[in-house]
This record gives C-alpha cells, sequence and structure tokens, in this order.
C-alpha cells in the first residue's frame, strides 16, 4: 500500500516519455515563474506536479535533473500507484503512456476515482482511440500528428498568420486578443446598421463577426448592412483599451 | 519491370527487323523470279508458320541453282528466326495486354502534370504527419505533389484525393525530388517518419534555398527537438516542428486554460464551410495595388475584412487598418473567412481579375 503523497489540486503525468518530458518542462517554468513574480497573478498559477514512472532508474535520472521532484515508482495502470499520486484530490491527470490502450485505462480508472478530474490525453489514432478515450472520459484528445502536420502546413502557407497568432496567445506583452462583446439594450447601437454604427471609426476596430441573439453560430465578416439587435455579440480583434471602448458603446 | 519489359521489346524488335532483312535479302538474291515484297512476303510466311505455299524454293527455283544452298539457307533461317519472331511476338502480347501501356500513358501524363505547376508545395512522406498537411492543402485549394514510397499509401491516397499528382519512390533519392517539381516549386514539407532522412532532405535543398531565399519555403518534422531541431535549421529548414513538443505545449493548455482557444476552433470547425484565418499578398499587376484600402474596396469585391496588414511581410503587424491605409505590392493582407472568398482575393491581390 503505496502512501499518498502530500500535495493537493496537482497534476498527474504517467510516464517518462518525449511527450511528459516537455510537459514536466513547461510546468517546471511556472513553478519558477511563480517562484519569480508570486504577485503576478494574471498567468497561470503554478501547481504541483507528479510523475508516475514505472522504471527506478529513469525516475533517478529525472530526480537528478530536477531535485525536489515529486514522483511514484509504480505502474499508472495500478489503482494503487494512483492513490499514490493522491488522485483523489488532484485537478488534473495526463495520461500519456506510449501504450494507446492503457491511456484508455488510466482515464477509465481516474474518472472513476475522481469525477470532478480534468484529464488529457493523446494519441495519434482520432477516430479511434480517440473516441473510446473521450468515451472514458477524457477532457480533452490530441493527435500530435494532426497538430504537428497543422502547424507544419500553417507555417509553409500562412507564415504571417500564424506569427500573429502565436503573437496573440502566447506572447508575455500582447494584450491583443479577439474579445466577444455582448450589446445590452440601452447601448447606442441597437438598431442601427454597422454602416451607421461606424465602430472603426468611434473605436479604431473593425468588428470580424456578429453572433444574433438565440443562433450559435457566427456571422462572419458582417457586411455594412447587418443590423445590430440587443443581445446580440460583437466579436472584434484588438488590444484592451480598444475592446474597452467598444464594451462601452456596446453597453451604453 | 516497366524498365525490364521496355528493353527486352527493343532488342526483340530489332533481332526480328534484321531477321527479316537477312531473309528478304537471301530469298531475293537465291531464288527466281521474286520482287524484293515477293522475298519480304515469303519470309514473313516461313518464319512465322503460316507456309501457304504459294511461294515456295522448289516453285522459284533458279535454272541451274545449286539447290543445297538454298535449302539449307531456308532451314538455318527457320530454326534461327522462328523463335526469335514467336519470342517477339509473345513480348509485344505481353506489352499490349499487362496494362503496361496504359501505365506508360500514366507515367507520361502525370510527368506532364507535374512539370507544368508552378510554386507548389512538394510533400516528402504521406505518412502519419503528411497526411494532415495533403489534407489541408486540399482543403486551401494549394496545388501539391507528393513523394511516397508506398505504392499501397498512395493506391489509398488516390481514393480519397482526385486527380492526386504523386511521385512514388524515396524522398532522399534527389532525382524523385526532382521528378516532383522541384525546380518551380514554392516550398517543400519533410515529414518522413526518420528524423534524419528529413534533416538530409533539408541538406539536399540548401542550393535552392540560397538560391531563393524566402521565395522557397522549407519545414521539417523532428522527433528529439532539443538534439534535432538546431541542426535542421541550421541546414536551411526555415520552421522545425516536433510533434511530441508542440502537443505536449497543447495539451497543458488545455489542461490550464481549455476556454482560450473558443473563438478561433469554432470557427476552425464550422460545418458550413471552410473557413480559415489566411494571408495574401499584394502583387505588382493587382488592380488592388498602390491604392488605398478604401479605394480597393476588398469588402466590396469579396465579402472579406481586412483584419491585419503587414507591410512587406515583415516587421509589426497592423491590425483593423484604416481606410487611408496604402497598399503596395510585397505587402500582406490577414483576413478571416470562407475559402471561397479567400481564393477570390487571391485572384484579386495576384491581378488575376478585377
Amino acid at each position: 500500500m503505496i502512501e499518498a503523497l502530500d500535495v493537493r489540486d496537482h497534476v498527474i503525468v504517467c510516464g517518462i516519455n518525449s511527450t511528459s518530458l516537455h510537459i514536466i518542462e513547461e510546468l517546471e517554468s511556472y513553478k519558477q515563474k511563480a517562484a519569480n513574480a508570486p504577485a503576478d497573478s494574471s498567468r497561470t498559477p503554478a501547481r504541483d506536479y507528479v510523475v508516475i514512472e514505472r522504471s527506478e532508474e529513469n525516475a533517478a535520472k529525472l530526480l537528478a535533473k530536477i531535485p525536489g521532484l515529486k514522483y511514484v515508482v509504480a505502474d499508472a495502470t495500478d489503482d494503487e500507484a494512483l492513490e499514490g499520486a493522491n488522485i483523489q484530490e488532484a485537478y488534473g491527470i495526463f495520461p500519456i503512456l506510449r501504450s494507446e490502450k492503457d491511456n484508455v485505462y488510466i482515464t477509465i480508472t481516474a474518472r472513476q476515482m475522481n469525477p470532478k478530474i480534468r484529464i488529457v490525453s493523446g494519441t495519434t489514432d482520432l477516430f479511434s482511440i480517440g473516441q473510446k478515450l473521450f468515451q472514458a472520459g477524457a477532457s480533452a484528445v490530441i493527435s500530435p500528428n494532426f497538430i504537428g502536420g497543422l502547424r507544419l502546413v500553417s507555417e509553409l502557407i500562412r507564415p504571417n498568420v500564424t506569427e500573429l497568432l502565436d503573437q496573440m496567445l502566447r506572447s508575455k506583452h500582447s494584450d491583443l486578443g479577439i474579445r466577444e462583446v455582448p450589446v445590452s439594450e440601452n447601448s447606442e447601437l441597437c438598431g442601427k446598421t454597422l454602416r451607421e454604427a461606424a465602430i472603426p471609426d468611434k473605436t479604431g476596430l473593425v468588428l470580424i463577426a456578429i453572433t444574433k441573439k438565440g443562433s450559435s453560430q457566427y456571422v462572419y465578416n458582417p457586411g455594412a448592412g447587418a443590423k445590430i439587435d440587443e443581445g446580440d455579440i460583437l466579436v472584434a480583434l484588438g488590444g484592451r483599451a480598444e475592446i474597452d471602448g467598444l464594451r462601452k458603446l456596446a453597453q451604453g | 519491370m516497366q524498365r525490364d519489359l521496355r528493353k527486352r521489346l527493343f532488342s526483340a524488335l530489332i533481332l526480328i527487323v534484321l531477321i527479316f532483312l537477312v531473309g528478304t535479302f537471301g530469298f531475293f538474291v537465291l531464288l527466281d523470279n521474286l520482287t524484293i515484297l515477293d522475298s519480304f512476303y515469303f519470309t514473313v510466311i516461313t518464319l512465322t508458320t503460316v507456309g501457304y505455299g504459294d511461294i515456295s524454293p522448289h516453285s522459284h527455283m533458279p535454272e541451274g541453282a545449286n539447290p543445297y544452298v538454298i535449302k539449307i539457307f531456308t532451314v538455318c533461317l527457320i530454326l534461327f528466326g522462328m523463335g526469335s519472331v514467336l519470342n517477339a511476338a509473345t513480348i509485344v502480347g505481353e506489352y499490349l495486354f499487362s496494362g503496361e501501356m496504359g501505365r506508360e500513358r500514366r507515367r507520361k501524363k502525370m510527368a506532364r502534370l507535374i512539370a507544368a505547376q508552378r510554386g507548389h508545395i512538394i510533400i516528402c512522406g504521406a505518412g502519419r504527419t503528411g497526411i494532415y498537411i495533403i489534407d489541408e492543402l486540399s482543403k486551401t485549394s494549394r496545388p501539391f505533389v507528393i513523394v511516397e514510397q508506398s505504392e499501397e499509401r498512395i493506391r489509398e491516397l488516390q481514393v480519397e484525393y482526385k486527380d492526386l499528382l504523386y511521385v512514388q519512390g524515396d524522398s532522399t533519392d534527389d532525382t524523385n525530388i526532382k521528378a516532383a517539381g522541384l525546380e518551380h516549386a514554392g516550398g517543400i514539407a519533410a515529414a518522413l517518419p526518420d528524423e534524419k532522412d528529413n534533416l538530409f532532405l533539408v541538406i539536399a535543398m540548401s542550393e535552392k534555398k540560397k538560391k531563393e531565399g524566402s521565395a522557397f519555403r522549407i519545414v521539417a518534422k523532428v522527433t528529439n527537438y532539443d538534439k534535432t531541431a538546431p541542426k535542421v535549421r541550421g541546414a536551411g529548414a526555415d520552421v522545425v516542428i516536433s510533434p511530441s513538443f508542440i502537443s505536449a505545449r497543447r495539451m497543458v493548455s488545455e489542461m490550464f486554460r481549455p476556454a482560450l482557444t473558443t473563438f478561433l476552433d469554432r470557427m476552425l470547425r464550422d460545418d458550413r464551410a471552410v473557413m480559415r484565418i489566411e494571408e495574401v499578398t499584394v502583387s505588382g499587376d493587382s488592380s488592388i495595388n498602390d491604392v488605398s484600402l478604401n479605394t480597393a474596396r476588398i469588402p466590396h469585391k469579396t465579402g472579406l475584412v481586412v483584419i491585419a496588414l503587414r507591410r512587406q511581410g515583415k516587421g509589426a503587424f497592423i491590425y483593423n487598418p484604416r481606410a487611408e491605409e496604402r497598399l503596395a505590392a510585397g505587402d500582406v493582407l490577414m483576413v478571416m473567412g470562407d475559402m471561397r472568398k479567400v481564393l477570390k482575393l487571391r485572384e484579386l491581390a495576384e491581378g488575376k481579375t478585377q
């Protein structure tokens, strides 16, 4: 009976392999950032993580690189291993062993042992194994080949767009984003067409999409004659200041 | 297989021609009262074992000739020639009916189609990663040629992608890349399963890269990001991707910030049409070159709104560009929308339409 580690709200990483090592790297970097700038709450809060690894030797090698590493030497498909990693109080788990069937198994077990846990797994076969992972209770399933292939082709044919999105999603300095702003009933925009509303003149923003009230679908590139009604959601790309300007307009 | 058959066919035909010549000439000289045509006719009738009997050494024996010479000549001709003629007949039959002619015709057609491509992407390796590259290029109507070793894989892909342009062979062999239209290609994706092969491929492209610079884009896949990516980049690749690295990043993102990519994900998954954020470069012959954004009337002509502009594809992004911004050749326009509209914009920006 393995004693549960003293951690809470942590994530569990199953297995030491090329993918999990990158994940561990990133988790470590969050911990470093949090240690250096604890007051910066806008960043992702650093979380503890626990590694479950079957091979004592591999675990030792990793421990040498990351002193203070929390780990359990066990087979991650064992219930005991998950208990040792205190799965009942964990925030999330990454079932990313090399064997995809094992990942499905771990997903089922994890979901049973902690119904609220967030499970993120990976597979090379989104259609078959991916389906099973979702059925087993996974919150998200990533296909490295799909994501890698898409990235390769985007860099090839849309290098500027790729850089633009990177800046938006990952850059530390960027307050740029795609934001959705709802229109309230006392807004001066209600009942106006886009042309009449003159949003670019008033805010410096161009609307890239609108969702009409009650619809779940976006209308992209709305034309000058498109009408704005109460309850619609306006979508624009811009910095915080500009979006605030739009919010003022949209909310009266 | 195909080269072997052609060689055999060629040598068999040469042999027949020789034998017919010998026969025709021989009978013409040795027998009496035969024209060249008759001699040829007699040779063929004899060697194909038809033997009508309308002409025979007997019926055309010249006066005072030595019958043994004639008969020995005829025997030698038959023994040596009959086998050759029948062999040639077999080979021709094989050629006609094995489908080799069809395959030959298809190969020549493929080579012609590939040679006509300009600015296309060469995809090396139609494996687990390559298929997603193929799918995206196909969805966004961009021309491409694949180089793939497995014939079976190519058959599978042909079912899904009609008019697939391909070269069947090893990507690390330069002749196959050349056959894929390297000379006029706009970019290459090294997506082979072994990262060492991808490195090798990138190195093979270094000459072209040196000559064309950013006009020829090279992207490559690696498995060990830390170890191999610097080598591949140093060899000339513009971008190096490690699927395990990139998926690890994405997994962490999904774990802690699942809502972050909502708008973009929903846009990409929109099932009404192929929706993308795309970029289009303004060319010198375009009607939107050297005019203000307002004058270009892009929303009116294409239904798209320009969400960002990048001067000459370098430097800062100009978001929500103002109406007065003047467009110059080489500037990159970024838009978001239905792929069909993007294609319209591409034609406009390339000067193909007004």
